[in-house]
């Protein structure tokens, strides 16, 4: 087993078809990469539903792949509707064998959403955090 | 099949797209073939037409026989000869039923 789920409310795919996605970095310090995406259903016209934010703070690398391709950075066989942490990340070790990085202990998350693609990133730290919505502007 | 119009169906019934240019990548699973790019595979249906263009996948992602797990909106279980159309991921209300045709 190369990966584990990681369980927890809406931290499935199945209800978006992309996230927002907002990198925030600032002079000399970390990079943040926020994931915002709907993670339940509706049944008619301005309900509002769940609203899923994964902050990841401490971010080394991320990426992005389109579905199309079905192209992945490492571990191709880890991936699902779901956020994973990829377990024997080649891209953490990598960059730990450097000596370089201070800080939380790196992990490796992925979460791929149907039709549109896979997020790979590297950090070390995660937030996750809930709220509701009726804005179209959730894919 | 991915149209910036935004309507690959009305372009297939109107000439302007090929149906011998859309490429239905396909699998088998349990006996069964099943798309991979089942849009396409819709657009097709709606425009009255099956696949010409059929191309056998060697190395199937896991994540897209992942999708055989999910719970279908209709159609009982997957894989499945109806696709729903809905307003979007999370609206599930049903617009349309696209049946698809059997075989190529």
């Amino acid at each position: 087993v190369a990966s584990r789920v990681i369980e927890g409310q809406g931290l499935r795919t199945t209800y978006a078809f992309a996230p927002l996605v907002h990198v925030t970095t600032r002079r000399d310090g970390p990079t943040s990469v926020r994931l915002e995406f709907s993670s339940s259903s509706v049944t008619g016209p301005g309900q509002a539903f769940r609203v899923t934010i994964l902050t990841f703070d401490g971010v080394v690398a991320y990426s992005w792949n389109d579905f199309e391709f079905h192209r992945l950075p490492s571990n191709p066989d880890n991936s699902g509707f779901e956020l994973l942490e990829i377990l024997d990340s080649p891209i953490v070790s990598e960059i730990v064998s450097t000596g370089r990085y201070i800080g939380d202990p790196l992990k490796h998350y992925r979460i791929t959403f149907d039709d549109h693609g896979t997020y790979d990133i590297v950090s070390g730290r995660l937030m996750v955090d809930h709220t509701m919505s009726t804005s179209d502007a959730y894919p | 099949m991915r149209s910036p119009e935004g309507s690959p169906a009305a372009d297939l019934k109107a000439g302007r797209l090929s149906r011998d240019g859309v490429v239905i990548h396909a699998f088998e699973h349990e006996g069964a073939l099943v798309s991979e790019n089942t849009r396409s595979l819709a657009a097709l249906s709606l425009a009255g037409m099956r696949p010409t263009n059929v191309r056998m996948m060697d190395d199937v992602p896991s994540v897209v026989r992942g999708r055989l797990t999910e719970d279908p909106i209709v159609g009982g279980p997957l894989p499945s000869r109806v696709v729903a159309v809905t307003p979007s991921m999370r609206d599930l209300r049903v617009g349309d039923i696209i049946s698809i045709p059997d075989g190529p």
